[in-house]
């Protein structure tokens, strides 16, 4: 864009102010030129990869169900074709596997969460997605807005790659597309006619442990139910809270394994004792659908730090016996009064072999952005990851009436947003270490040695696999 | 021991001789020496095909061997060739000897459980009445249901709790059992719904069996005065005994690698109860990602059942030779 | 055992028992799972269980038809093309097994190789080789050669489920059939294969029959195959089923149902095959 400006009065400046002049006009025109490139930097072309096909594997989750019905929308806005796979979560993650080792790109994009994507990453089948967000003609950032994203939530899917450190910086391996955290959920009819209150600390818990059972209509109701059999989910997440509650994390500031730490001992043989006095016999295996079966069945009165994405669940008479009788409330707090919970992150991520990858990122934007967030979860998709989902208005009235009182399901998820975070060292093996653990916690219910010989062998043995 | 398979008493392998045939008789039909050889020809040209297929599935078969004797994880691209090293830690591995000794409770009990039965269900269908068509179709039905699906119903029939069959047997003043969710009832839960699926399969042979045993036979031992009992015993069961080799050889063969049952309902717990080789492979392959431990804990297991039908074919067929010596 | 007429009231009740005891243990937990798929969410967790309840039809219309949401948006379950895949994958490769294995099942029954006993073994021992040991593999090279959620490849690779056991079983039952038979044939002029087609096999009929119905309820059933090496496509019906478990839950109702529509072809095929099973070889005849 050349300088239109024309001297008015050619002859009344000496040469020199001329020259200066013309410089000026130049340095002034350009500016205006900068000025009038600048609002289209905004304006990215969502044609740009039109007629192209991308493949998707997803894992059955209401995210999905939302999902499928704005695809059309998505074709419509991009020209891309989206073609899926909807599996369970078990098949799933072992058809992801069988893809991403034979390194073949069958998947442009998956569901996966920061758990799996630490081994994910360290074998290089993903694709850092930063250049992606800095480059203006492939994203609009500013209606992106990254800002948006709950930092420790974005957080999650940033790893430096280095094992037992980093989580939280580097590359960004996926974005969020919704989380999950855990609480309590209670029958309130049955608390009342037991005169008892919702615990606040772990100690309280154990206290009414033993008065926590009655007689229902078709038999016994007994006092909790929580998921417990030998799999990484329980220490990661549910008896995971309660572990960092009493202030155990897996790695302390040094370094070391906390496994076997004395606050480790308390909170097992706390939480032991809460599912021999609390639990029917052969709680020892319940997995987490029969957590929630058992809960929204109405055999139990309480349901202990168990997934707060259970919740629609127990709300829906068609599928739970308990409907209009649910509370909930925040996971009790522990010895020092602190109160933190395990999260799980539902993400997405590019897979590193795909064959179009433009195509498959400006997916993921759109997925991601706030507009199709809000639909999602107006849909079935909890919990939001982005702060603004929270505040829009049709959000807020959907789980409204979900508790014992208005307001309380998002009152408590936002309580437990605050302290949910993961934890742990990133490590390709995690889960086998974890898996360990938890079979030493299972040990240790069916009397297999006590708590301490127990927890600490594991220790010894995750010490051992850290090394190699 | 496989190749007198099919050589004992000129080639005769699995049916016993027909009354009133000698024992040495010839059982081969024997052509002219021309004829002989295109008849050679011929039946070369009949197995070709198949030879052929199962060949090319040696190929993914010996690379994943190969991979059991590297230290190859799921993750990382390279891998080391580490030899016997896989099978060295295995060995100093406790908890591999308590899927081995599962493994083989596994089979044990599937096999001494399901023949017995499948042949009591199959002389019972044999009898003719009215139901027997009926039953013979329904019998049919557990084998279409999918293991895993199996697997996930019964789990949630046993529940100890909730489920239908502790109900059931409170109804009839039984106690309740704890069934998957304890580690001294877990294998036998398991082996049930193993049995639930399975029998019928081994009713199915049987029974076809039954039906092909020759008419005459038996009608000339009941002019003899023979009662039920004794013609099963000399001439039904003796014609059966290769029916029966076979559904052993398939049920162990099924049993040693059994998987889908154990990974809906226990997953191998409670306490390792039901921890076989076959989910421990899957286990050190997907959850953590050792597809070296995998593989050779797979290539045991293929040499167990190996073994294992080899020794029995063997027996039998010492068995029928010194039978008819 | 005397027929029908002849029994004694003590032989009757009896045999009344003892068909009321198989008919349970056989029946008992498909009719559990039949009331299953009849009944709602709520129903089937119900403690203590619900023999008596209101049936919906609602988990068999969404099987069919659809969920309301499918329905709604005018969209074809995608469960009845599953049914369909594993109709044409195991149907077809029973076919394949059949077409190769009886003349392959026939010469090893007739054969005088030495090694013909060995390779009936090797054909055994295809059957011991766990499927987590070739499956990482073979997705690789489906994949690099094209077969990967296609017909043929999964046709190609159920004839590890499929060929062993039809040639296995048949060849049992071919050397049931005594060499005079083939004498006779011979006589009358008839080649190899036209013996067997047209006198070996009608006698073998029983046996060839049980083989197909077991090869293709093995096929049927199988799962690891249909999850690694198809794809949207040609995903069989065993993977539709387990659709059914879903993030949180395990949708019981829906999953009864779909395992009761995908357990009628079975049926069929083996009520079709019944007549075959139960006509016997008479060799009364032949004597």
């Amino acid at each position: 864009m050349g300088s239109r400006y024309v001297p008015r009065t050619p002859n009344r400046f000496a040469p020199w102010q001329r020259l200066v002049h013309l410089v000026l006009a130049m340095a002034i025109a350009s500016v205006a030129a900068v000025g009038v490139v600048a609002p289209s930097r905004a304006q990215m072309d969502w044609q740009q990869r039109s007629g192209s096909t991308i493949n998707l594997l997803l894992i059955s989750h209401p995210f999905v169900d939302a999902l499928k019905p704005l695809l059309p929308e998505f074709t419509e806005l991009t020209g891309i074709e989206v073609i899926y796979e909807e599996l369970a979560e078990q098949p799933g993650f072992e058809k992801l596997l069988a893809d991403l080792s034979s390194q073949t790109g069958t998947y442009d994009l998956f569901m996966t969460s920061p758990l799996n994507n630490w081994q994910y990453a360290t074998a290089g089948w993903l694709e850092p997605l930063d250049a992606y967000l800095e480059d203006e003609a492939l994203t609009d950032l500013e209606a992106y807005d990254l800002d948006d994203f709950a930092p420790g939530i974005l957080a999650s899917g940033r790893w430096t790659r280095e094992p037992m450190q980093g989580v939280g910086e580097g590359p960004l391996w996926a974005l969020p597309i919704n989380f999950e955290t855990y609480q309590l959920a209670y029958r309130p009819s049955i608390m009342k006619q037991l005169g008892l209150e919702v615990p606040e600390t772990y100690a309280e818990l154990l206290e009414i442990a033993p008065n926590l059972a009655t007689e229902g209509p078709n038999g016994p109701i007994y006092g909790l139910i929580t998921r417990f059999d030998k799999y990484w989910d329980l220490p990661y997440l549910t008896f995971g809270t309660m572990l960092q509650s009493y202030g155990v994390e897996m790695i302390d500031a040094d370094g070391s394994l906390q496994i076997c730490s004395p606050e480790s001992i308390a909170a097992t043989t706390d939480f032991l004792n809460l599912i021999h006095t609390a639990s029917p016999e052969g709680a020892a295996a319940f997995t987490w659908d029969q957590a929630m079966q058992g809960f929204a069945s109405g055999q139990y009165v309480m349901s202990f730090n168990e997934a707060n994405l259970f919740a629609p669940v127990y709300e829906d008479p068609s599928q739970s016996a308990i409907a209009d009788d649910v509370g909930y409330a925040p996971t009790p707090l522990g010895p020092d009064g602190e109160r933190k919970a395990g999260a799980w992150v539902w993400s997405m991520s590019l897979n590193a072999n795909s064959q179009d990858k433009e195509a498959a990122w400006l997916f993921l934007q759109w997925l991601t952005s706030k507009e199709t967030m809000i639909k999602t979860h107006l849909d079935g998709n909890m919990n939001p990851v982005r702060q603004s989902a929270w505040e829009d208005p049709q959000v807020a009235a959907l789980v409204e009436n979900w508790g014992e009182t208005p307001g309380q399901y998002r009152e408590v998820a936002e309580e437990m947003a605050e302290v949910a975070a993961v934890r742990f060292p990133p490590h390709p093996e995690l889960t086998r270490m974890l898996d360990r653990w938890a079979e030493a916690i299972q040990q240790s219910y069916f009397d297999n040695g006590n708590v301490e010989e127990n927890l600490c062998a594991a220790q010894a043995d995750i010490e051992r696999m850290l090394g190699s | 021991m496989a190749a007198e398979w099919g050589e004992s008493r000129g080639g005769a392998g699995f049916a016993p001789p027909l009354p009133n045939t000698s024992p040495s008789g010839e059982r081969k039909f024997v052509r002219s020496g021309g004829l002989e050889r295109r008849a050679r020809a011929t039946y070369l040209a009949m197995l070709a095909p198949a030879l052929v297929l199962l060949l090319a599935s040696l190929y993914p078969f010996l690379t994943g061997l190969y991979t059991g004797l590297t230290n190859k994880k799921l993750y990382l691209p390279d891998s080391e060739f580490i030899g016997l090293g896989n099978f060295q830690t295995l060995a100093a591995t406790p908890l591999f000897w308590t899927a081995l000794t599962n493994t083989l409770v596994y089979t044990a009990l599937a096999v001494l459980i399901q023949i017995p039965l499948g042949m009591a269900i199959a002389l019972l269908l044999d009898i003719p009445s009215r139901l027997q068509s009926f039953l013979r179709t329904a019998l049919v039905l557990p084998l279409l249901i999918p293991p895993v699906v199996a697997g996930l119903m019964w789990k949630t029939m046993m529940q100890p709790q909730s489920g239908i069959l502790n109900w059931l047997l409170a109804q009839v003043g039984l106690p309740p059992q704890l069934w998957l969710t304890d580690p001294a009832t877990a294998m036998i839960s398991v082996v049930l719904i193993d049995s639930w699926l399975f029998t019928p399969l081994a009713t199915i042979i049987l029974l076809a069996g039954l039906q092909s045993v020759p008419d005459d036979a038996i009608e000339a031992a009941r002019i003899d005065g023979a009662t039920a009992w004794p013609v099963f015993r000399d001439i039904r069961l003796p014609w059966l005994v290769p029916h029966i080799v076979l559904v052993a050889l398939f049920r162990i063969a099924d049993s040693l690698k059994a998987m889908e049952i154990i990974y809906a309902t226990t997953r191998g717990g409670p306490l390792d109860a039901t921890r076989t080789l076959h989910i421990m492979a899957y286990e050190e392959a997907y959850r953590w990602s050792n597809l070296g431990t995998a593989m050779a804990i797979v290539f045991v297991l293929w040499l167990i059942c190996y073994l294992v039908s080899g020794t029995l074919l063997g027996l039998w067929q010492r068995q029928e030779r010194s039978a008819y010596a | 055992m005397p027929s029908a007429s002849r029994r004694s009231p003590s032989q009757f009740v009896l045999l009344g028992l003892a068909y009321a005891a198989v008919g349970f243990f056989i029946l008992f937990p498909i009719a559990w799972i039949f009331l299953m798929s009849l009944k709602t969410f709520g129903d089937i967790i119900a403690y203590p269980p619900r023999f008596l309840f209101t049936p919906t039809l609602e988990n068999y219309a969404e099987v069919l038809l659809g969920t309301p949401a499918e329905r709604a948006a005018g969209q074809a379950p995608d469960f009845l093309r599953y049914l369909g895949n594993s109709l044409i994958i195991s149907g077809g490769a029973v076919l394949l097994s059949t077409l190769i294995g009886i003349p392959a099942a026939f010469a090893l029954a007739r054969s005088r190789f030495r090694g013909a006993g060995n390779i009936r073994f090797t054909f055994l021992s295809f059957r011991f080789a766990p499927e987590l040991s070739i499956i990482l593999p073979l997705y690789l090279i489906y994949t690099q050669i094209g077969l990967y959620d296609s017909y043929p490849g999964m046709i190609l690779v159920h004839q590890l489920i499929t060929l062993p056991l039809i040639i296995l079983i048949t060849t049992g039952f071919f050397r049931d059939i005594p060499p005079e038979i083939e004498e006779a044939a011979a006589l009358d002029g008839a080649g190899i294969w036209s013996m067997l087609a047209r006198v070996i096999v009608p006698i073998a009929m029983p046996g060839i029959a049980s083989a197909m119905i077991i090869a293709f309820i093995f096929s049927w059933n199988n799962l690891i195959f249909g999850l690694v090496l198809a794809g949207g496509a040609t995903r069989p019906v065993t993977m539709g089923i387990l659709q059914a478990m879903t993030f949180d839950q395990i949708r019981w109702g829906l999953m009864a149902a779909s395992a009761m529509v995908a357990a009628v072809p079975g049926m069929l095929v083996a009520v079709w095959v019944q007549k075959h099973i139960t006509r016997g070889l008479t060799l009364g005849a032949v004597k």
